[in-house]
């Protein structure tokens, strides 16, 4: 994996980071594997540190906040103001976090649940995550109405760290052109999947997600149309990579699964494809070719590439 | 490991270098990290956003 990102000269590794103090404990053991080569970056100043010697930069994520949820061992109720965990996360390194993961939680809605708005429990969270210096994520697997409150309320750049446009594919999963504008007034960055049912697979299609016919792989030429559209509407500086590789290889069967409901996508063995010419970081050069073909200029491509995560990063966080 | 060996895995370890460098070539940041400003060298990152 690490030889991936060296061979491709990918800088920073966003990781769908773990949930848990064990699985947070294996991430960590996996980095101490390469230390050489590989780094957990907790600030803008750390990434910069990291290429300059020559390392791959891994950031933790999450794609939604359930570790903070009263199960979890997070007083809301009793405290007054409220005693969340966050502060240990933030100081294990968690930078980046969105709330929810397709499905409504007691923080505001998934994409599944778009008019369900951010609670005060969200609300709360927001700011906190702001004030400590966490990059809040929103649109992508975040309801429609919480991501727009959650622009509502931001004081620092908010971002989608991985989805596709509406108005391109009706998916569930795909963020409407309001909360793409939302997010470029706070100054974030929309990063565009390369998840190929997402820009092929529509709500209309669903009576056949069992049984096809289903439609062919998109490639490269569509990853970029949806980069063509946002320039068209926030303009170049509000566009990333966001192509949500996977390597935990899981069958997606919508017939029996809420979460990935056949609105969403079909059935896919052994799980979710990717794009034809983007599965995974050797891609990025068909990335880089087809915007060349489109005449985007090298300033565009480096800002489209990592320029504008890197400076949402240094908004976003306190170091 | 014995010296035969050493040597074919250091032969091999240089080609499969050559090949990757060639592959990376086109993904190589235009600016010198090692002088480069942090402002010059941030606008020459390759981020990837979410990676299981």
């Amino acid at each position: 994996m690490v030889d991936k990102y060296k061979r491709n000269r990918a800088d920073v590794w966003l990781l769908d980071g773990p949930h848990t103090i064990p699985k947070f404990s294996r991430a960590l053991e996996f980095l101490d594997t390469e230390p050489s080569r590989i780094t957990l970056c907790r600030s803008h100043k750390e990434i910069l540190a990291a290429k300059r010697a020559g390392k791959v930069a891994m950031v933790f994520g999450w794609q939604d906040s359930i570790a903070l949820e009263e199960e979890y061992g997070n007083d809301w109720r009793d405290h007054k103001p409220p005693l969340t965990n966050l502060r240990a996360w933030y100081e294990l390194g968690l930078r980046v976090a969105g709330l929810q993961y397709n499905m409504a939680n007691q923080f505001g809605g998934g994409c599944l649940d778009p008019t369900v708005a951010l609670t005060i429990q969200g609300k709360y969270l927001v700011a906190q995550m702001q004030e400590l210096g966490i990059l809040v994520d929103c649109g992508g697997h975040i309801g429609e109405q919480t991501s727009l409150d959650i622009i509502a309320m931001a004081r620092r750049p908010v971002v989608c760290t991985h989805s596709n446009v509406l108005a391109l594919n009706d998916n569930p999963r795909c963020t409407s052109d309001r909360v793409i504008e939302g997010i470029a007034k706070t100054g974030g960055v929309f990063g565009v999947t390369a998840m190929d049912c997402f820009m092929t697979w529509s709500r209309k299609d669903a009576p056949k997600a069992m049984t096809g016919p289903f439609p062919p792989r998109a490639g490269v030429a569509r990853y970029v149309d949806e980069i063509d559209y946002l320039k068209r509407l926030v303009g170049v500086d509000h566009i990333g990579l966001g192509p949500d590789f996977i390597n935990d290889i899981e069958p997606i069967d919508p017939s029996n699964s809420i979460e990935f409901p056949p609105e969403m996508t079909y059935v896919q063995t052994p799980t979710l494809k990717l794009i034809e010419g983007f599965e995974n970081v050797d891609g990025l050069g068909n990335v880089r070719d087809e915007l060349v073909h489109r005449s985007y200029t090298p300033e565009e491509i480096a800002k489209i590439f990592g320029g504008n995560w890197m400076r949402v990063y240094r908004e976003a966080w306190n170091s | 490991m014995q010296r035969r060996d050493f040597l074919k895995a250091g032969v091999g370890g240089a080609a499969l270098s050559m090949a990757q460098a060639a592959i990376g070539a086109e993904n190589a940041p235009k600016t010198d990290a090692a002088s480069a400003s942090d402002e010059e060298l941030a606008q020459n990152f390759v981020v990837i956003s979410v990676d299981g």
